[in-house]
């Protein structure tokens, strides 16, 4: 849990306490999802998750050139550069479907997250 | 991204609780930052504040800046700034700025997001030198979106000499829609402390491409403070 208590007063005076920083790789046991970016298309193009719980996705791009995954409904945008994988953190999600698409090629690279 | 954030933190927390008087000449409402570096991304981006009408502050005071970015990596991105201000009106180049941004944690890593800012300004018209840190901090409450920017200035001028500023800002930001997010956003800085309504949006261009803007005005809080300030940004984002 990370605490960050910022205590401003009228004469000018900033002072940043530190409450509690601890636990930083709470998140290090979550579980994790694999998706693939090849011939610009997600595969799977349908992931589920479970609901309320953090997630860990890889995204690995089989192709030689850049992608985007984004999505606003999950509020993510990360570059996975050709060849390469990256790590994003998802959730707590509430029960739902989440659309997200590849932003180099928004008419083939397109997927949900249904989150359950 | 292996940082020890905790110390990093801490050590900034205490240098900027040992700085005592919050302080920062200009205007102090400007862009507030977010921790998030992309890959390949560029901007070019300008921005306009301009202050009205305070009896503690300079009057019709404007500042402009024009900048171009990129990023180095997931992590660093570099921008170079060309700037003018002035009383009245704001149409002279005055000065340029360089800023480094770096983020220090995966989006939705941790509790928070964490993310620092590194800024160089050279006032060419008022002689002044001027380094910031910046940490940034930000924080997901589902559709709703709080980021604080702290600011430890180093100032040096030929008229006031050395001076260490502090600032403050931050803003509550409510996801409704990509092309508009409804925002609330506080300053505080020397002689100004300031609260205001801001508009958030981005609208999808062709070939990944995209135009960002932010536009507002925060209002005086105290006698002190200009009774209002204008703000805008518009950042077109490319690859």
């Amino acid at each position: 849990m990370t605490k960050l208590r910022i205590l401003f007063s009228k004469n000018g005076l900033v002072v940043f306490t530190l409450a509690l920083l601890s636990g930083a790789n709470a998140y290090a046991d979550k579980p994790e999802f694999e998706l693939a970016i090849e011939q610009h298309l997600f595969e799977p193009s349908v992931l589920v998750i479970p609901a309320n719980t953090k997630v860990k996705l890889w995204v690995s791009n089989k192709d030689s050139t850049p992608e985007e995954f984004e999505s606003y409904e999950l509020n993510r945008e990360k570059v996975v550069l050709g060849g390469q994988r990256a790590l994003i953190f998802i959730g707590p999600l509430a029960p739902g479907e989440y659309p997200f698409f590849g932003e180099f090629n928004p008419k083939t690279a397109q997927g949900k997250i249904i989150a359950k | 991204m292996e940082i020890n954030i905790h110390r990093l933190v801490i050590g900034f927390a205490i240098y900027i609780s040992l700085v005592s008087l919050v302080k920062a000449d200009g205007l102090a409402v400007d862009r507030i930052y977010a921790p998030y570096v992309n890959s390949l991304e560029k901007e070019l981006e300008y921005r306009i504040s301009s202050a009205e009408v305070g009896s503690g502050a300079s009057n019709d005071y404007i500042v402009q800046r024009f900048g171009f970015g990129a990023a180095v990596n997931d992590s660093i991105a570099l921008e170079a700034y060309v700037s003018a201000e002035g009383e009245g009106d704001a149409n002279r180049l005055s000065g340029y700025e360089l800023e480094l941004r770096w983020q220090l944690s995966e989006q939705g890593e941790y509790a928070v997001d964490w993310g620092a800012v590194f800024e160089y300004e050279h006032s060419r018209d008022s002689k002044i030198e001027e380094l910031a840190g910046k940490l940034v901090v930000l924080k997901e409450w589902g559709a709703m979106v709080t980021t604080a920017n702290a600011s430890l200035i180093y100032e040096s001028s030929e008229s006031t000499g050395e001076e260490f500023e502090t600032a403050l800002s931050l803003q509550a930001r409510y996801r409704y829609r990509p092309m508009l997010e409804p925002a609330l956003e506080f300053y505080a800085a020397e002689d100004y402390r300031g609260m205001g309504p801001v508009l958030v949006g981005a609208i999808r261009l062709a070939a990944a491409n995209s135009l960002r803007w932010e536009v507002g005005t925060v209002f005086g809080l105290d006698e002190d403070s200009a009774d209002y300030t204008f703000r805008l940004m518009l950042e077109y984002e490319f690859y």
